[in-house]
Order: structure tokens, then sequence, then C-alpha cells
């Protein structure tokens, strides 16, 4: 037992944000194989490794257990040597089907990290994987060369052999380690609690168990979490701190071999080196006392505004910026410059109390004078110091241990960060650290020991000696990760199969460090949209972030037409049937012909919205609009607008110039003179063009005697040209007549005559023709017309038969309901007075009354803004009362009715819960205070009830005059609730007595617009009591989307206290 | 407001012995039952507010209900003709929107 005795000077402070088990690192016993997992494995034989491995992972899987699954090693030596967990899997061969384990260390229930066990899920899987065949232990019946277990306690012995085929062998000795016992292990000396440690758990155990793997025996390591990313390279390294082993805990004396006590406490670190230490720590804690620190938000700052002949420390005062950010925060732009101020204070106390406290302790530690104690008490240094159980520690020591902790981590953060002004003295802070580490966990103190008999023994717990002090930055990516796989089981189908050949690269090795040390991949930011050429079309938009309200040109004038218009367009496309001969001419001309039309039509629906929808009352104008704000398409009309004149522009010109201007000339009649006339013009012609071989050539004369002969036959009167011509013609004559003329040429004239005769007859038959043809088409488009005409007058006569019928199913709904369509538009938008009387609400008092209901009841800003105005509000039984029986009042004023018998009732809403609680007996107060009487009970046209149930606002209405009951949901566009109407009618019964008469009652459901949104059924509910209340049809008077301004309407209707002046229900 | 409460109960409260001065008010809201003595005269308000003090709760939340009517700060048991006894429920604002 031993006792420090030391000065009381405790000032410890333990606000540091992590702990970390600082516990020395001990070599673990490698005979650590329980009994129980010899057993199981000499039971299980091959299959247990692949079993247990099943067994965890399944835990790790379907439980809430995050542990990491245990890593399969290559080899055994690799597994006992650097593998990490008391379970170590490995393959043996490169065959996967050769799962072998080695238990690393005593636990005999086989734990995980977090210390859920793993062998009742063993068991169970054990069960379930052979359940018919257990033996009467309750163990797996043994397969083909197996050996069955036949008593309970796995003695060897007791085995035997069970199957013929069984080769009789041995149960196998449990595969112990043969490597030299000094071979550790890396257990967990810093299992860091911090949660940043947790994430990266994956990729730090294959770190840890390289590590372990090199540094084997007499230093272990261990990866703080510390980790820095090189800014140049992306690099990413990890420091890591290496300490000595303690001797192994199978040692089970007190003593530590090898080691006696030091002459000198200093001796170990050196003097000089506490000196230094003790000196810095002494001057900035006085820096500090003496309030010569400057604090800023940012290290630039604090940097540039570093004065040294303040008499401050830079370094100091960046050590206490980055305290300050890592355990209290970083002062943010919006804190106060209080907030800032008392984070500086504590940042500097924090500062200053832990490094008073190292001061102390080292003051304490680091003095001949216990040593000597020590010396005196123990002859040799224990491993522990061990109170005895009835000699607790006192407060002081206690204290101390505490004091020692936070010692310890100031001075851990202190190596692990921040070593400002402390250069050089690495080695020497941390030996000091773990000699509060020491002190902490009442272990001997590291300075007071040295190696004796055996130089190499080393200090447990001790760091190194040596150049690369305790700690060391390690690359990631010099660490080697490859020998850890993610194991693939061969499917248990085929385990009595070969084993196949094994591929290694099926088995992928994790290169990449995972968790939050692999850095993201970069996310594609959303970019605009622009154009790329496709190969199909030269130019389309196509969008690099998916933006959904986009489109491309080529459906650009879809995009301007809602959905609802586009289905009322009729499109008229060339169908083929009609032109089954092939007229391509036609079909392209036709084609741009119909191109211009849509695009034409596209024209008019864009800029006007004159198109005709075939059902007027199914969408107005505005919804139609509100619809194309909602799809975004506004937006891009804005934006895409001219684009889109243009190419309508475009289009129809390039089609007004493709088709032909008129196909045909007017039929200009032509006399078979004018067509001779042109005939032999053109022959004339090409006979002067082949005058040189044709002059003198017999066919050349006939023809001259032929046109004079036909000229003198036909001209009668001829111009003064003509004249010359019949002159000419009269020379040639002469000229022809000095030749010879034989009866051959006559012959040859007449039948050139008669070829120039079939010649204009077949031209007049075309001209003729012609004329049919044009007055077929004439008359084929008069048919036209007038079946275009007849077709239009029936549809007319259609549609004004629908109109008629729908007229005539409105008359008939509007006698069983007894609603009418209004007037006028119920739901107007306001005057620009109402406006800024409305908007002046927000800056109201909030404690001032802003309008009083009928009921007595006031109205804050708080109703009206929370609870009606913002758009998306829930409204509260204040606005529905309030704004109900307003209504009520308005009625009864305009009916003049007095307030015992009114026309109109609006109940509070308070009035259903009573009704359902307390039943119809008990709210006779409530009617009496309404004027609902059994007397003038059908005297009363409408009975308002607001019901609010579960969050959402519905409306019951009761009319005595028309013996209905209704319940309007806005969710369910109207329709009602039965259970509600049931409960209604109970009511109207009860209250009735008498003149309840049961088959004139009965319940109804009115058409309300659908409400489709999470807020608006309050403004519903209101809306479509007024409706009621008036006698109006609520789905045709007013829409969805008029609500938004339904809710200004009834704030200014509450302001200014009823449907009176500006919002007079009359005239609807 | 209350005049017609009045006309209705006029033959009860004729029956009744003569007004006591002080009243016992039940105040609940389902979870909590606190008694309240206040004079006849005392405006309900007063109770109200002490009430919502002691839940924790604001004023402009809550809603005081005699028999399914909202009583309003001015109301008196006097107004209501509360009496002895008499439970006052407390009822959340109802709010609806979906």
């Amino acid at each position: 037992m031993v006792r420090l005795r030391l000065p009381r000077r405790a000032r410890a402070r333990t606000t540091f944000t992590t702990y970390h088990n600082l516990d020395t690192p001990l070599v673990p016993s490698l005979e650590a194989e329980t009994d129980l997992f010899t057993s199981q494995r000499a039971l299980e034989g091959r299959y247990f490794a692949r079993q247990l491995y099943i067994t965890i992972r399944n835990r790790h899987f379907m439980s809430d257990c995050s542990c990491p699954v245990p890593t399969i090693y290559t080899s055994k030596e690799e597994a006992i040597i650097s593998g990490i967990g008391h379970l170590r899997f490995y393959v043996t061969g490169n065959d996967p089907s050769q799962l072998s384990v080695v238990q690393a260390s005593c636990d005999p229930h086989w734990h995980c990290e977090c210390g859920k066990e793993y062998l009742p899920v063993y068991q169970e899987l054990i069960r379930r994987e052979h359940p018919p065949s257990l033996n009467r232990y309750g163990k797996r019946v043994a397969e083909t060369g197996e050996l069955e277990l036949i008593t309970e306690n796995a003695d060897h012995k007791a085995v035997e052999k069970v199957l013929p085929g069984a080769v009789h062998e041995s149960t196998p000795k449990p595969e112990l380690p043969t490597e030299s016992p000094m071979e550790s292990s890396w257990i967990n000396p810093f299992a860091l609690a911090s949660q940043a440690l947790t994430t990266m758990t994956a990729p730090l155990h294959a770190v840890r168990n390289f590590i372990s793997g090199f540094f084997q025996g007499e230093t272990n390591y261990d990866v703080v979490d510390t980790r820095k990313v090189d800014d140049t390279n992306g690099n990413v390294s990890v420091k890591r701190l290496k300490r000595h082993c303690g001797p192994s805990i199978d040692s089970v004396s007190d003593e530590l071999p090898g080691i006696s006590w030091a002459d000198d406490a200093t001796s170990y670190i050196g003097k000089d080196a506490l000196a230094h230490i003790a000196q810095i720590l002494h001057h900035r804690v006085d820096l500090i006392n003496r309030s010569k620190v400057t604090c800023s938000h940012s290290l630039e700052d604090l940097e540039s505004r570093f004065d040294p002949n303040q008499g401050e420390d830079l370094e100091l005062n960046i050590a206490i910026h980055k305290l300050m950010n890592e355990a209290i925060g970083p002062v943010r732009p919006s804190d106060s410059t209080r907030r800032r101020e008392s984070k500086y204070r504590e940042a500097r106390q924090l500062y200053r109390d832990a490094a008073s406290t190292v001061y102390d302790l080292m003051q304490e530690i680091y003095t001949q004078h216990n040593l000597e104690g020590y010396k005196t008490l123990l002859p040799k240094p224990p491993r522990k110091i061990v109170y005895d159980k009835y000699d607790e520690p006192d407060e002081h020591t206690r204290s101390l241990q505490e004091k020692a902790r936070v010692a310890a981590e100031f001075i851990e953060w202190v190596l692990r960060n921040h070593m400002h002004g402390m250069e050089g003295f690495e080695e020497a802070l941390s030996k000091v650290f773990v000699d509060a580490n020491a002190v902490h966990k009442r272990e001997i103190i590291p300075s007071y020991i040295k190696p004796t008999a055996n130089e190499s023994s080393s200090i447990p717990g001790s760091f190194p000696t040596g150049p690369g002090s305790a700690f060391e930055d390690v690359s990631i990516n010099d660490l080697n990760f490859t020998y850890r796989w993610e194991y693939k089981f061969p499917s248990t189908d085929q385990e009595n199969t070969k084993p196949t050949p094994v591929n290694v690269n099926e088995f992928r090795p994790i290169l990449e460090p995972k968790g939050i040390l692999k850095k993201p991949k970069d996310w594609p930011t959303p970019q605009s949209p622009k154009y790329v050429a496709t190969p199909e079309r030269n130019r389309r938009l196509d969008f690099v972030a998916p933006v959904a309200s986009y489109a491309s040109p080529k459906e650009v004038p879809a995009q301007v037409m809602s959905l609802k218009d586009a289905i009322n367009v009729q499109w008229q496309h060339p169908t083929e049937t009609q032109h089954s001969v092939i007229d391509w001419e036609n079909i392209v001309t036709r084609n741009a012909g119909q191109t211009a039309t849509n695009c034409e039509r596209f024209a008019k629906v864009d800029k006007s919205r004159s198109f005709t929808v075939s059902d007027a009352s199914r969408w107005t104008e505005k919804e139609v609009e509100r619809d194309d704000a909602e799809m975004g398409l506004r937006v891009n009309e804005a934006k895409y607008g001219p684009f889109l004149d243009d190419l309508r522009q475009d289009m129809v010109e390039k089609f007004r110039a493709s088709a032909p201007t008129e196909s045909k000339p007017e039929p200009n009649i032509k006399t078979r003179r004018q067509i001779l006339q042109q005939i032999r013009q053109q022959r004339k012609q090409k006979t002067s063009q082949g005058a040189h071989e044709e002059k003198g050539s017999r066919l050349h004369r006939f023809f001259r005697k032929a046109e004079q002969e036909d000229t003198m036959a036909t001209e009668t009167v001829i111009s003064g040209e003509s004249q010359r011509t019949a002159n000419i013609s009269v020379e040639q004559v002469s000229a022809a007549g000095q030749v010879q003329q034989s009866t051959e040429d006559d012959d040859l004239a007449i039948a050139t005559k008669k070829l120039e005769d079939l010649e204009v007859n077949r031209q007049l038959a075309d001209e003729v023709e012609d004329g049919i043809r044009r007055a077929i088409e004439e008359r084929f488009r008069e048919a036209e017309k007038q079946r275009k005409e007849a077709e239009r007058k029936r549809r007319e006569e259609k549609r004004r038969q629908e109109q008629e019928q729908k007229r005539r199913e409105e008359a008939e709904q509007a006698s069983r309901t007894g609603l009418r369509v209004p007037k006028r538009p119920l739901i107007e938008s306001l005057t620009n007075d109402w406006e800024k009387k409305v908007a002046g609400v927000l800056q109201a008092n909030p404690n001032a009354k802003l309008a009083d209901i009928p009921d007595g009841s006031s109205l804050t800003k708080r109703d009206f803004v929370e609870k009606l105005l913002e758009p998306q509000a829930w409204l509260n039984d204040n606005v529905i009362i309030g704004s109900i029986s307003h209504i009520a009042t308005a009625i009864n004023q305009s009916a003049g009715a007095q307030k015992t018998d009114p026309k109109c009732v609006a109940f509070s809403s308070y009035f259903w819960p009573r009704l359902i609680s307390a039943g119809p007996s008990s709210c006779g107060r409530l009617m009496r205070r309404e004027g609902v009487r059994k007397n003038n009970f059908f005297d009363i046209d409408t009975i308002l009830i607001p019901i609010c149930d579960g969050m959402h606002w519905t409306l019951a209405v009761v009319r005595p005059g028309k013996r209905t009951v209704a319940h309007l949901d806005s969710m369910r566009a109207g329709a009602g609730h039965r259970n509600i109407k049931e409960k209604l009618l109970e009511w109207v019964k009860v209250t009735l007595e008498e003149r309840w008469v049961a088959s004139e009652w009965s319940a109804i459901d009115y058409e309300a617009p659908r409400q489709t949104n999470g807020y608006d059924c309050g403004v519903f509910t209101i809306t479509n009591a007024l409706c009621l209340a008036l006698g109006l049809d609520p789905k045709k008077s007013y829409s969805a989307g008029q609500l938004t301004l339904q809710r200004r309407r009834l704030a200014a209707v509450l302001l200014n206290g009823g449907f009176t002046d500006d919002f007079s229900l009359e005239g609807f | 407001m209350a005049d017609n409460a009045e006309n209705g109960n006029a033959g009860a409260d004729a029956g009744a012995a003569a007004p006591v001065e002080h009243l016992n008010i039940k105040v609940t809201d389902n979870n909590n039952e606190v008694f309240f003595k206040i004079k006849r005269s005392t405006k309900l308000e007063k109770l109200m507010t002490a009430f919502c003090e002691r839940q924790g709760k604001t004023l402009a939340s809550v809603r005081f209900l005699f028999e399914g009517q909202r009583v309003q700060p001015t109301d008196t048991p006097d107004t209501l003709e509360m009496q002895d006894g008499d439970c006052l429920e407390v009822h959340q604002e109802q709010v609806g929107g979906c």
C-alpha cells in the first residue's frame, strides 16, 4: 500500500472536451483461448470458423450493433501478430472455404466491441442450421469425417467414431500460436471515446493492424484522432503515438521484472527540459493572470494585431485561441460582444487552470522527496499502487489523481495540436504526460524507475526515446491495406464438393479508406440551361441540371398552352388514306399549310387566349393562368416570349413563301385564232432559227403555203401589222407561185393544216376541260361550304341542347338543394382602402383589440396575422366564429328578423364538442342564446355549425325549411361524413320533440370546391357557410384559387365589423 | 348577450335560496382541477388569468367555456348565472387547416 503524501495544492478543472482512456498498454496473453472456444472448435471442426463468422456477421447486420465485422486475415501469422479483437479469422491457403479462427484473448462469451455477446446467437445459429440432426446433447450430428460429441465436457477421450467411413482422429488441438510471447497484439490504450474516432473505426482498424504488425514486440502504436490533409496534394496523414508495453498480464505478480527504482526523479526526462517547461508554464500563467493576453475572433486578426511591445506572447495568444475553438466553440459573427467576452474569458481561464495544474503536478512529482518516500515504502517498484480496500485513498490523493488526469489531457492536447512556444520539448512533454497518466491510473510513475539487469526492457507505458518523438505523422497512403479482404462465402449447398480454385481477384481489397477519411466526390453543381448540339437536331435546348419547368424549343408551341387547352385544340393531321395517289408536292404544301395553321392557332392561343374550350364553365381564365403559373409556364413565357413570337413569325412566313400563289390562272377565253397565232409564232421562231438549214426545203415551203392559205381564210380584219404580214405573205405566195407546185405539196399543206387543227382542238379541249374542272371544283367547294355550314349548325344545335340539358339539370339540382348561382362574383378583390387597412394590421399593437365579434370576444393582431392573413395560416376559432356569426347577423338584418326569431343561426365552434360530449339535451343554454327553439325551428332557414375535429374545420348545415342536414368537408369537395349527419339528425330530433317527422328529413351532400392544400380548410368552411346562408351553390360561387384573396376579404370584414357597407350581402 | 340566458334561467333562480355572496367555482382542463372562490360580481378575467398563470398558459391560447358557452373576460358569475359548484371547462384554442 502506497500513499502519496503531496502538498494540497490541487486546483483542477475538468472541462476538457474529450476524455481518453489512458490505460497503459499491456502485452496480452496468447494462452487465452477459453475452454468453450476450444470445445466448440473441436465440435464444429472446419465449420466452426465459418459458423462463428456468420454469427458475428448476422449479429452485426441484423441487430443494432454497429461494430465493424471482424477482419479476415490472409494468414494465421498475420491474424495473431497484427490482428485485432479477440476473435481473429484467417483463410488458409487463399481458400475462403478454409476459414479458421483463433481466440487471442480471454473472453468466455465472445463479445463484440460494444459488449454484445456472440455466444447465444451462435448457438441459435447452430440449432437453426441443423434442427433435425441434433444428438441427445443438443449438439449437431457429425457429418462424414467428423466426430460426434457424446459427452458434454468435450473430453476427446469420450469422442467415438459414429460413422463407418469416418477417419478416427483425435480432437483437434487448439491451434496455439508458436510465436514468442513477447509478440504483442494491439490493445487499446487510447480507446478514444470521441465520436470522431468512432466513425473512423473501420479505416483506423486497418491502420492499427498495420502499425501494430510492424512494431509488435516492444512498442505499441496508437493512432490518435488527428488527421491532416495536405492542401497541396490532398494526402491524408494520421498522427500516431508510440509507447512501450508493460509486461504481459500473464505474470500474476505485481513485480516489474528487470526494473528498479531510479536514482533521480528528474533524470529520465532531464532537469533542463523540466525546468524549461515549468518556466514556460509559469510564464504563461503569469501572463494570463496579468491579463496580458489578447483574444480575437480569428487567427489572422490575432496575428496582425499582435504588438510585441505590449509584453504579450503571441504563441500563448494562438494557443488560447485554438483552445477556445476546440473546447468552448469559435466566436461567431452573430455573437454579441458580451458573449464574445465570456468566451474569451472562459478560454483564458481554461488555459490558465490547465497550465497551472500541470505546473503544480510537475512541482509535486519531480521532487526527490517523493521518490525517496516510495523507495522507503517499497523495496522494488510495483506494477500498480494498490490501496488496501480498508484504506481508501484520501481526498487529497483523489484530487491529485483528478489533477493528474487534467494535466495529462492538457499535455496530450498540447502535444497533439499546438506546440506553440514549446517546440523541441515534445519528448520531455510526452514523458511528463506519461507520468501524469500514471499518477492518474495509480500506476508506478515511469520517471521513478529504470531498467536494471536487462538494458532492453523498457519502461511500461513510456515513449521510446530517440529522434522520432512520441507522435509522428504517417501518410495514410503509405499504409498497406491490401490484406484486409471482404470475405465472400462459398455456397453452403456445395460444401461437400471439391473446393473450387479461388480467384483472388474476387476478393475486393479495400484500398481506399472508408468513412470520413474518404473525400466525398464532388457533387454536380446545378448549372444554367445551355444550348448543346445533338446529332438529331442542330440546336436543342438541353439541360445539365434537371430543371423540370423547361422544355426544348421543339415543343415550344405546346409550352404556351396549358394542358387543358391543348386537349381542346383540334389537331388536323393529314391522313394518308385521303391521298392514296401520292402527290408529293401537294402533300408538302398541305403540310406546310397545316403547320402554319397550327402556328397561327398557337399564336392566337398565346396572345389572346380567345380559343373556345368545350366546357366554358370548367376553367376560367384565371384558373388557366393560375395553372400556367403553377407549371412555371408564365416564367418561361416571359423569358422565351420574344423568341417564340419570332419562331412563329418565321414559320408563317416560310409557309407563305412556299405555298403556290395561285395554282391556275383565271380561265381566260382564248379564241382559236389566238391559239393559232401562238402556235405559228412559235413555229416562225423555229423557222427563223433553222433558216439556214431549212430554207428551200420542201417542208419549209409547204409550211409557208399553208400559213398563207390559212391567213387568207381566217383573217378577215387585220391590223396594219398583219397587213404587212399579209403583204409579205402575198409576196411569199407570189414568190412561191414561181416555184412549181406539185400536188404532193398541196397534200402536204393540207396535212399540215390538219395537224394544226388537231393541235388547236387539243388545246381548246384542254381549255374546256380546265373550265369544267374549275367548275367542278367550284361546285365541290360550294358543297363543302354547305356541308360545313350544316355541320356547324348541327354542332351549335348540339351545344344548345347540351346547355339546355345542363340548365335543366342545374335547375333540377337547384330545386333539390335549393341553391342557385350567384348573380355577381362572390369573392371580389378589395378596394385599395381596404387593402391598406388590412395591411395595416401587421403594424398593429399586439395587445390592441382590433375587432369585436358578435359573441363578445375581441380579435387581436395575433388572430388576424397568425391565424388568418398569413397565406398558409390555420384559422382559429375566433376567426371562424367571428366570420360565421357575422354572416348570420347580416342575413338576419337583411331579412329583418328579430334576434329571438332568426332566419340564419350561427353556432359557436364549441357547440359541436358540447353536443358530442354532453348530448343534445345539454345544449339548451347555447340554443337559447342563439334563439333556437322548438317552436321557431322551422322558421329558420339555415343553421351553421362550424366543427373543428382533429385540426380540420368543417361545416355542418341544417336547413329546417328544406328539412335537410348536411356536412361539408372541403377535403372531400363538399361531401360530408355520415356519422356527423346522423348526429345532426339526432340533435334535430331531440330539439323538435313531437314536431319531428322522420320521413321529412334527409341528409344530403352539397358540392363545393375541393381543398387541395393543407391550410385552407377554415377559409373553405367560412365561404361555404356564406354560400349556404345566401342560398348559393358553393361550387358555382367560388373556386379554390380565390381563397388567398378571401383571407384578406375576411380580415376586412372582421375589421369592418360585419358584412355591411362595402361587404353587403345584398345582390347575390 | 346574456339576456336570453337570464330569461331562460329566471324561473330556476327564483326558486333557489338567496344568492350566496361567494361562489366556489371549479376550473378544469381535463388534467387539472382548480377551485376558485370568487364573488358573484367579480369579473371572471381575474379567475382566468390566475388559472393561466398557474398552468403556464397564455390567455390567448385557451378558451373558457361555461356549459359550452365561451366565457368572456368581462363576464361575471352573475351575468352567466353561475351557481355554487359550477364548473368552467378550459379548452385549447381550436385551430384547423387540413
